[in-house]
């Protein structure tokens, strides 16, 4: 009889445990980040983001803008592995409510991890990045609507280029 | 009871299989015409600006935006700095947090420029401030700091030791969810950078310095965002979050004034001794009401 109960009560204890871990390693990414900043060298590494995707029943994008100084440039590093299923990532100069604005950069998650590294040199009036999620629309197998993932988003930039920066010629008065 | 024990044991059984199945899902993905046409309408609404955005923000480090302003040519003048004695002036959460911040830029200002001795000062005022705000355990590791004073008087090595707290802290930040507090306290840095920005240039460096000042609008903007999706802000930060707007509307007229005359880059950008006088009375006065107390 004992025996019985202990059985049930390690059993309810597993159960218990495991959906405590569901809930909390949905992101376990302390390997990956540890990835990231092996990708990120030589540049310094600046910030890092981890966001957390759900996918839900229908389509969404997830939006996020990263401002870029002048003079610096940057590397961004994409690790996708903790998603359970693919989305895409794109990248523009402009946020998603203006009607014109051109891509910069367009990849798959299943690549699982890559860099992006704006062209600084070619896009002048270049200061912000838009970093968007397209996130499609899911239902699992046994109904449920969410599942969740992250996708972990380092930075890092390189400023040895700014030493050129007193030698503008171009400047302009208000 | 032995009936009921044994349904409860069956249940239970099934539950736990049921359970460590669900987490076998790899994640492989079958490709259909079903899924390529939903590939399709989502790059439609990216291109057409349509359906559901969720928007997410990003902020800088405290040592970067000190190390941008720092190479536009930014002195070093001592005493510019809040006072470490100033420690104990600051007793509300809000303040604490908004000073750490003002704290961790000083910080930056300082190893940037070589100061080793105050830069053991205010590490000491900065790791304070953590244990208070909730932060401690970014700076337990007895290695981080033994690093930190073990190469005071190398700068590079430093300003890596620098750049390792910001890594953890961004992990600390993640793993408490705290992205909150996080805003709060860059909010306190950024306001300090500008500070610094506005308050250390000197004629020389003023219109590298005045490109860079206007070039923190785009900053502002995500910090002021970010902000703001703080529903359960406290009065003081709900006040400094409406003088960070007002100032951002200012910072729009002199991208208006920089577009209207073509200019592309803030590189190019020479901003007017009147506007320059403007913003370091703002900026003069947001910092003075944070570092008060």
């Amino acid at each position: 009889m004992k025996k019985i109960t202990l059985a049930t009560l390690l059993i309810f204890a597993c159960i218990l445990g495991t959906q405590a871990q569901k809930t909390q390693s949905y992101c376990p990414k302390e390997e990956v980040v540890t990835k990231c900043r092996k990708a990120l060298v030589p540049y310094k590494y600046t910030n890092m983001v981890v966001n957390r995707i759900v996918f839900k029943r229908s389509n969404y994008i997830k939006e996020i803008s990263i401002p870029l100084y002048f003079d610096a440039n940057y590397r961004l590093v994409f690790n996708t592995e903790l998603l359970p299923k693919d989305i895409k990532i794109k990248i523009y100069d402009k946020p998603l409510t203006e009607k014109k604005r051109n891509e910069l950069g367009s990849f798959e998650s299943s690549e699982r991890q890559f860099n992006f590294e704006p062209d600084m040199e070619n896009n002048k009036g270049l200061y912000e990045l838009y970093v968007n999620f397209l996130i499609p629309a899911y239902i699992a197998d046994d109904g449920s609507s969410f599942i969740k993932g992250c996708v972990i988003l380092m930075t890092g930039y390189e400023d040895q280029v700014s030493e050129e920066f007193g030698d503008s010629e171009s400047s302009a008065g208000e | 009871m032995k009936k009921i024990i044994a349904s409860g044991l069956i249940l239970s059984s099934i539950a736990f299989f049921a359970a460590c199945d669900s987490g076998s899902e790899d994640g492989s993905v079958e490709r259909n015409s079903a899924e390529e046409a939903q590939e399709e309408m989502l790059d439609e609404m990216a291109e057409e600006g349509e359906g559901d955005v969720v928007e997410s923000f990003y902020l800088p480090s405290a040592l970067q935006i000190g190390s941008i302003f720092q190479k536009s040519g930014l002195k070093y003048l001592p005493n510019l700095t809040n006072s470490v004695d100033n420690l104990n002036k600051y007793e509300t959460k809000s303040s604490k947090i908004l000073n750490f911040g003002v704290y961790s830029a000083d910080l930056a200002y300082i190893v940037l420029n070589g100061q080793s001795q105050d830069a053991t000062n205010y590490l000491k005022v900065v790791s304070d401030l953590s244990n208070e705000i909730g932060f401690g355990s970014v700076f337990e590791s007895k290695d981080l700091m033994s690093r930190f004073e073990s190469n005071l008087g190398n700068r590079d090595s430093i300003i890596n030791v620098m750049i390792d707290i910001q890594a953890r802290t961004d992990m600390f930040v993640d793993d408490n969810n705290l992205q909150d507090v996080t805003y709060i306290i860059f909010a306190g840095a950024w306001v300090e950078g500008m500070y610094l920005g506005v308050e250390a240039s000197d004629n020389e460096s003023r219109h590298a310095l005045s490109g860079r000042l206007v070039e923190q609008m785009t900053i502002l903007d995500n910090l002021v965002k970010a902000l703001k999706s703080n529903k359960n802000q406290t009065e003081e930060v709900a006040e400094l979050t409406k003088k960070l707007s007002e100032l951002e509307k200012f910072f729009y007229k002199l991208e208006e004034n920089k577009n209207s005359q073509n200019i592309k880059s803030f590189k190019d950008y020479k901003i007017s001794q009147e506007h320059l006088d403007e913003l370091s009375k703002t900026i003069l006065e947001l910092r003075a009401s944070i570092v008060n107390g």
